[in-house]
């Protein structure tokens, strides 16, 4: 049974700038953009060309110039989940690997703290995910402190999934783990995603779309549909449909950064 | 290799035996390690005259250490939250930290009197100072990122403080503590000796020094020592017990 795709978030002519030293840098000029329900859509885009910026604009952390940011779910359903690449910086090493999972359900204060554990159990078995519940952040490794914020940022059911190279900072057989695990979660979680990366081979192999952006200013170079069958494994990134796509983008890409 | 820490200890003793045994210092300046003993035996244990100095000298570093930490932790941590509020009282706590604290014990004594106020209050002055700066370091320093985090979920201002910046900004605070700790022996010590104390093992070590009672002065040199020795391994197992979390 197919519904039809609703829009759950709508960026229209969105325009940001910040000043230094230097004078004042337009990051984000006049960028629109709609995400669908469910969607999984990568960004991937020159270094410095502000994926970073538009994920904070879209998290709420910065307000932008110019322009609207709207959720399908109204500006009180505005509910975001972010993971960052820092994840170090990002947990809180003080707590469990439980009691970090369940910290955006004490934004009121309205569960115990037995409940939000509870919740947190709970949605790792619906994920499928194991992880060490009891441990601090300092005795897990890197891939688990990553999921250990993935599942942070969809406790609370957000209207979005924001992640933001959320694995440049693990080696590479992590990685690649982590690919299918994050595949495996958006499937069942259900739950709109943006994932931005500057690595094209995990941008694409999650994504049902990719959004090239250009140089600074950010604008959407070019969108492309990513028409390889869900799910996907480790050998679709040999397929001939995925590496004919590869090499486009990176023709386009490098047409963008030489420019 | 385990008793390899006694070595320093073991050296110390000998070239001090060596020194006094052999006449070589007077013993009015170093009596013999025996003699020192003596003294210490007879303090601690025969006569137990030391314990009621024992126990007024740490009472009145902890006391002050104790408040110092609850006037010092929310101040600082409240400067280093409210950006306004730091930039406000900076400058007053960057002049009365290049206070000597023993320069205001004279005020101390005219605001206070003669009792144990006064003498709290020179190693609480001293203590708070420390406690303020680096509580007030730990919050400006921990990471951004945290606090983003709990903002991006919905977090009230007040519950970002509470819930993040208190704890990100506990190994700081902890080393302001560390330090005040140490500083407020010290202090005690200092007030007891010179400033009209009756008792407290500054005043002790002072007085046999006037007598020349020099082992008796060693020992309770040795005392005092072993007083501070004990406060800041007790203070690690505590912080351990914290900050298990920390710098790793």
């Amino acid at each position: 049974m197919k519904t039809e795709p609703q829009v759950q978030l709508s960026l229209k002519s969105v325009s940001k700038a910040f000043a230094d030293y230097e004078g004042r840098h337009t990051v984000v000029e006049d960028f629109s953009l709609e995400v669908l329900n469910q969607e999984f859509l990568s960004i991937f885009g020159p270094n410095g060309c502000g994926k970073s910026t538009l994920v904070h604009l879209i998290a709420g952390i910065i307000e932008p110039d110019a322009g609207s940011i709207e959720f399908a779910s109204g500006q009180a359903g505005r509910t975001v989940g972010i993971v960052f690449q820092n994840y170090e910086k990002s947990l809180l090493p003080w707590r469990t690997c439980v009691d970090n999972i369940s910290l955006p359900l004490e934004a009121n204060g309205d569960l115990s703290k037995r409940q939000r554990r509870e919740a947190a159990v709970s949605l790792l078995a619906e994920l499928g995910l194991r992880l060490p519940l009891t441990h601090y952040p300092y005795q897990m490794s890197g891939g688990q402190k990553q999921l250990t914020c993935i599942a942070r940022a969809i406790i609370h059911r957000p209207s979005i999934l924001l992640l933001d190279e959320p694995f440049a900072s693990l080696d590479y057989q992590t990685r690649i783990d982590m690919q299918e695990k994050l595949q495996a979660i958006w499937a069942k979680a259900k739950i709109t995603t943006i994932f931005v990366s500057h690595e094209i081979d995990e941008a694409i192999f999650l994504a049902d779309r990719l959004l090239l952006l250009t140089v600074r200013p950010a604008r959407v170079a070019e969108s492309f549909d990513i028409p390889l069958s869900r799910p996907r494994g480790f050998q679709s990134l040999a397929s001939s449909p995925f590496v004919d796509l590869r090499a486009k983008i990176l023709q386009l890409f490098r047409s963008e950064i030489s420019q | 290799m385990k008793y390899v820490s006694l070595v320093g200890p073991i050296v110390l003793l000998a070239i001090w035996g060596t020194l006094s045994g052999f006449g070589i210092v007077s013993p009015l300046i170093l009596p013999t390690p025996t003699a020192v003993g003596r003294a210490l035996y007879s303090l601690l244990i025969s006569k137990r005259l030391l314990w009621p100095d024992i126990g007024l000298t740490f009472y009145r570093t902890i006391a002050s250490f104790i408040l110092a930490s609850m006037i010092g932790i929310p101040v600082g941590l409240f400067m280093g939250f409210l950006p306004l509020f730091y930039r406000m009282f900076e400058f007053l706590v960057d002049f009365f930290r290049s206070i000597p604290p023993i320069a205001l014990f004279p005020l101390f004594l005219l605001a206070l009197g003669f009792g144990e106020s006064s003498k709290i209050g020179v190693p609480l002055y001293g203590c708070i100072v420390i406690i303020i700066i680096n509580s007030a370091y730990g919050v400006k320093n921990a990471p951004a990122l945290r606090r983003t985090v709990a903002r991006v979920y919905g977090f009230s201002r007040w519950r970002v403080f509470w819930k993040i910046v208190l704890p990100d900004s506990l190994p700081h605070v902890f080393v302001g503590m560390r330090t005040a700790l140490s500083l407020a022996l010290v202090l005690t010590v200092v007030v007891e000796m010179f400033f009209g104390s009756e008792s407290g093992l500054g005043k002790k070590i002072y007085d046999y020094h006037l007598l020349f009672d020099t082992p008796e002065m060693y020992a309770a040199i040795i005392v005092t020592g072993i007083i501070g020795y004990l406060l800041s391994k007790g203070f690690i197992v505590v912080e351990r017990f914290f900050l298990h979390w920390a710098n790793k």
